[in-house]
């Protein structure tokens, strides 16, 4: 084993160079788009204790529980015709992956801002409510900032998980849209263990350092990321 | 106008009824203060003021248009009033200067004119020169006084303060105290002050409100509490009433009448509509009683224990009274106020 299969893997193989773009851009997209989505969802959640939403918050941890190939296949039943109105499929692109770990990762991602929201005094946000601002100012202005260190940590373990992700991806990859996980795959099966090893850890190597990066970062809050407190 | 008007307002908790048919008046640029022990419903009733929560039954009324009712509730946002919350709710991620400004920001008032009237406010509670700083940096007596500038810097017509010295030493207190006072000569801004510090709302208010059990007991100027509670729950709650049985022999139509304590036959205070006679109860503070010159004359009791107060002690007399021999003292009474809804009908 030396450096070369580590260089053959980076910038040779096309389909191992294409993986690290894919995943590394489906991951971290996820990552931010599920952030996004998690911090008002969180505050109608926790602080305006809709019901709807806790029923529909119940239903996403539904995709994060199943089997990842359950919801593959069921995201391929769903994509294999064209979408209504817009007459395009999103089966056989990279669209469907995404679609895929927004689902899954949802809850992952929730669950670190909803423990944020408990964490936060409501008289901040009711200070500026009192100011004035109303409710899109006020998660902007108020909210934001205070449950963005929450938000971040979600996205964080949302990236590390959907880095390395294999089991929805292996059914639903298509060639352009390999991920990470299925190419490191296919050179296992095809017997290139050497290459599957080099790419085994540069993944590792990626994700741990980005964990040692959360180490410098101040003021994230506590009992969210397992390898810090 | 900034009068506020709350009419028979109503709240519970589940089965909890935090605030029970609860009626205040404050006139325009009145000082009224809240006064009541904790968990009787104070911040409940602020929060029905500013609309955070939607009340049972009853109205509220801000100036001329009603603000809360079972039909219609103006979101906090609109309703224009300033608050100055228990916990201060200061805003960690920005500096003093960020926090006082958001109020006007949010109003649309734009930069000359924005910082010169922040500038003003954090002059106003003598923290020029604080505005960079982060309220983490700050000392609990300077965060409440961003607080209190925050509140200030839009010029609400009326303001809510939710025991805003609760937090502080009792040095910092006094000076905090003659800062609201001041503001409040100043501006002639109307406002409601929760706490649970009689010294407190006595010194601030023009009247004061006592509150127990989500009821509000009595309305009333400090003075007239403490001369004339209204009912017994009041007059032990103001300056250390003491309550006592009395019999009214003869009531004289000017606000005073006979009363006998004990057999200790004396004149008290009454309210002026006062006729029944009878039994009644009577409320004493320190000041209406005087150790007689000779102890077999007054009201003759045993003292049981004298604790040093700095000053002067407090004697404490058992009842029944007893004079058997020993440290018997004779007092006499010199007032007293016959609570007016101690009469039996
Ligand atoms: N949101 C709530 N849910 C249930 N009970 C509440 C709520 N808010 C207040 N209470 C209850 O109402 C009572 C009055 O509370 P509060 O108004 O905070 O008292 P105070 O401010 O006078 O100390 C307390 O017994 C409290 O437990
Ligand atoms: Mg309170």
């Amino acid at each position: 084993m030396t450096l070369d299969n580590y260089a053959f893997v980076l910038f040779d193989h096309d389909a191992a160079r294409r993986a690290f773009r894919n995943s590394f851009s489906l991951a971290a997209t996820a990552a931010v788009v599920i952030a996004l989505i998690a911090v008002p969802l969180a505050y109608f959640l926790v602080w305006r204790r809709s019901r709807v939403l806790r029923l529909i918050s119940l239903v996403t941890e539904l995709p994060y529980a199943l089997p990842g190939v359950v919801l593959a296949i069921s995201a391929i039943l769903l994509f294999l015709k064209p979408l209504p109105l817009l007459r395009v499929s999103l089966y056989n692109t990279v669209w469907i992956i995404l679609f895929c770990y927004l689902a899954r990762f949802l809850a992952l991602g929730l669950r670190p801002v909803v423990s944020g929201y408990h964490q936060l005094d409501r008289t901040l946000e009711e200070a500026s409510q009192i100011a004035g601002a109303r409710l899109l100012r006020r998660i902007r202005t108020i909210i934001l900032p205070l449950v963005a260190p929450a938000a971040a940590a979600g996205a964080l373990l949302i990236f590390l998980t959907a880095f390395n992700e294999l089991t929805v991806s292996a059914l639903l990859w298509s060639s352009g849209a390999e991920t990470l996980g299925v190419v490191l795959f296919s050179f296992q099966q095809g017997g290139d263990s050497t290459y599957a090893a080099s790419l085994a850890t540069l993944t590792v190597i990626v994700s741990i350092a980005l964990m040692l990066s959360t180490l410098l970062v101040q003021g994230l809050p506590r009992g969210v990321l397992p390898w810090r407190d | 106008m900034a009068r506020l008007s709350i009419d028979r307002v109503s709240k519970s908790f589940g089965d909890f009824r935090a605030l029970d048919d609860v009626s205040l008046e404050v006139r325009d640029g009145e000082f009224v203060a809240v006064l009541g022990a904790s968990g009787c419903g104070k911040t409940t009733l602020l929060r029905q003021i500013a609309g955070f929560d939607k009340l049972d039954a009853g109205r509220i009324f801000i100036g001329d248009s009603i603000v809360s009712s079972q039909t219609r509730h103006l979101p906090p946002e609109r309703r224009r009033i300033g608050i100055v919350f228990q916990s201060y709710a200061l805003w960690p991620h920005m500096t003093v200067a960020e926090n006082v400004a958001y109020g006007l920001t949010v109003a649309g008032i734009k930069d000359p004119a924005r910082s010169r009237r922040v500038d003003a406010a954090l002059n106003l509670v003598e923290l020029h020169g604080f505005g960079e700083r982060r309220p983490a940096m700050l000392s609990g007596g300077q965060r409440q006084r961003v607080a209190l500038a925050r509140c200030l810097v839009t010029e609400p017509s009326l303001v809510l303060l939710d025991e805003p010295l609760a937090n502080l030493d009792v040095h910092l207190r006094a000076s905090m105290e003659q800062e609201f006072a001041d503001f409040h000569a100043r501006t002639g801004t109307t406002m409601v002050y929760v706490t649970h510090d009689q010294a407190e709302a006595m010194a601030l208010a023009d009247r004061i409100a006592v509150m127990s059990k989500g009821r509000i007991l009595q309305v009333a100027t400090p003075s007239q509490l403490y001369r004339e509670p209204a009912d017994a729950v009041v007059a032990a709650f103001i300056g250390e009433g003491m309550i006592v049985p009395a019999e009214v022999r003869a009531v004289k139509g000017d606000g005073t009448c006979w009363a006998s304590l004990y057999g200790y036959n004396t004149r008290m205070r009454c309210d002026v509509s006062q006729t029944l006679i009878g039994k009644a109860q009577a409320c004493l503070h320190a000041g209406d009683l005087k150790i007689a010159e000779r102890p077999d004359s007054g009201l003759r009791v045993r003292v049981d224990r004298t604790v040093y107060q700095g000053g002067y002690f407090r004697l404490s007399v058992p009842e029944p009274f007893d004079t058997a021999p020993g440290g018997v003292i004779g007092i006499d009474v010199r007032g007293g106020w016959i609570i007016p809804s101690s009469t039996p009908p």
